[in-house]
């Protein structure tokens, strides 16, 4: 007997995540799995029997799965709120950097100009040590001359 | 390129020694290797008219004239470059202080300033760091009396003894005046002494022994060690720090009638291996720095005079 077949053409969307992974799946099976057809219906058939089953019988198995729902949800939340979070980040993180290297710029600078007042600073207080210490006239000319 | 006030002037101390460049602030070995190419390894180097010289892998040996190799002028460079970081600089106008050993200062005086000074706008790399230095002036001091003009009056008769790696300077300085007649210089550095352990050391080793292994039994004593290597050392040290004595009493040294002032790496022998350590009447300068110190402190005292 001569089975017949309808078509239907089902678009995949790859930036949706579960369409994406549907379709890659079907992309990995071959012949041998059986053919779209039967592989997309046995799937769907067994999911929305098992619901029902579930709704009919198992009210506590419903809440349950309903959780899991919900916690699959939030995982994908949580995931979606992590990326966020860390374009967030890293955005701050450039502006931070560029925050930092404008400072520590402005920072050497002031402490270029500390650097050579101190060493104008060392340089008289060493003049001003020049009282305190008791020098030898005859030492300090033997000194010079002796550069001469 | 940090920003720098061109109407600054600086005054760095360098001391040219034989074994080690010595500033106020920093000291580095020696050694110096050309190189055509940047090197590899090291970057302890400096990068100067587009060749590469290591710095202070080794220490350079006796010359007798510090003007006859291209050798201390690159050393300086490297000192002026380390005595700018520390004052956090890449530019500046510079007086340079250095310092010969005191018998050298007549004859070589001259010399060694026209040899510094002969370039005065000076583009160089350190550490891969570039370095802008205006060379105002140098002024030359007399080695050893610098580290030492600055403590004060000295009444009575004293003798200063530098001893450097290369050689032993001595001066007698008899109330306040120095004797000019009583400039030495020994060529009978510590190099002697490190050569006489090494040669000792290698006997009984069959290798050469690093001169890095034997310094610390030098500066630091041999601390209680009982093994043979350290026993040897000391023998050696004694014997050299003993004749040292012997020709510090040749040159005028009178124990109890003198006041000795020991600078210099040689210092430390003296101090670790003989009796004179402790006694009233002798002085160690233990800062290595102190001749660099020194020549700065001259050269502002005589900018002071001269305003």
């Amino acid at each position: 007997m001569r089975k017949i077949y309808k078509c239907s053409n089902i678009k995949f969307c790859m930036e949706d995540e579960n369409q994406r992974r549907t379709w890659e799946y079907l992309q990995g099976i071959t012949r041998s799995d059986g053919s779209y057809g039967k592989i997309l219906s046995d799937a769907f058939v067994a999911v929305l029997d098992s619901k029902n089953e579930i709704r009919a019988d198992k009210p506590e198995e419903l809440l349950t799965l309903s959780l899991k729902q919900s916690e699959h949800e939030f995982e994908q939340f949580e995931e979606i709120f992590a990326r966020v979070l860390e374009a967030k980040f890293r955005s701050l993180q450039v502006i931070l950097t560029e925050h930092m290297e404008k400072c520590f710029q402005e920072h050497t600078s002031d402490f270029q100009v500390g650097a050579v007042k101190a060493a104008e600073m060392t340089d008289s207080n060493e003049l001003r040590q020049t009282h305190e210490v008791e020098l030898s006239e005859d030492m300090m000319a033997f000194a010079f001359t002796m550069g001469e | 390129m940090q920003k720098f006030n061109s109407s600054t002037k600086i005054i760095i101390g360098v001391d040219h020694g034989y074994g080690n460049m010595k500033t106020a602030h920093r000291i580095f070995k020696t050694g110096v290797e050309c190189m055509e190419e940047e090197p590899i390894v090291s970057r302890n180097f400096v990068k100067y008219k587009d060749k590469f010289y290591v710095i202070g892998e080794s220490h350079l040996v006796y010359q007798g004239n510090k003007t006859e190799s291209e050798d201390f002028h690159i050393l300086t460079l490297a000192a002026l470059a380390e005595e700018l970081m520390f004052r956090g600089l890449h530019e500046a106008n510079v007086t340079l202080a250095v310092g010969l050993p005191l018998a050298w200062m007549k004859n070589q005086g001259a010399d060694f300033k026209r040899y510094l000074l002969r370039e005065q706008e000076l583009h160089f790399e350190f550490r891969k760091e570039r370095y802008h230095v205006h060379l105002c002036g140098v002024e030359v001091f007399p080695q050893g009396f610098a580290a030492i003009v600055n403590l004060g009056a000295m009444p009575g008769m004293n003798m200063l003894a530098d001893i450097g790696n290369g050689t032993m300077n001595v001066m007698q300085i008899i109330d306040n005046k120095p004797l000019e007649k009583s400039l030495v210089t020994d060529k009978f550095g510590v190099g002697i002494c490190m050569k006489e352990i090494q040669k000792e050391l290698s006997k009984e080793n069959g290798e050469d022994i690093p001169e890095m292994l034997i310094e610390p039994l030098l500066w630091n004593g041999i601390q209680g060690r009982t093994d043979v290597t350290a026993v040897k050392v000391e023998r050696i040290a004694k014997q050299y720090a003993e004749n040292i004595r012997k020709r510090l009493v040749d040159y005028g040294y009178k124990q109890g009638l003198v006041h000795l002032y020991v600078i210099g790496g040689g210092g430390c022998l003296l101090r670790n291996y003989t009796e004179l350590t402790g006694k009233a009447e002798v002085t160690f300068i233990t800062d290595i720095c102190a001749n660099a110190k020194g020549y700065e402190y001259l050269a502002a005292q005589k900018q002071r005079r001269q305003r």
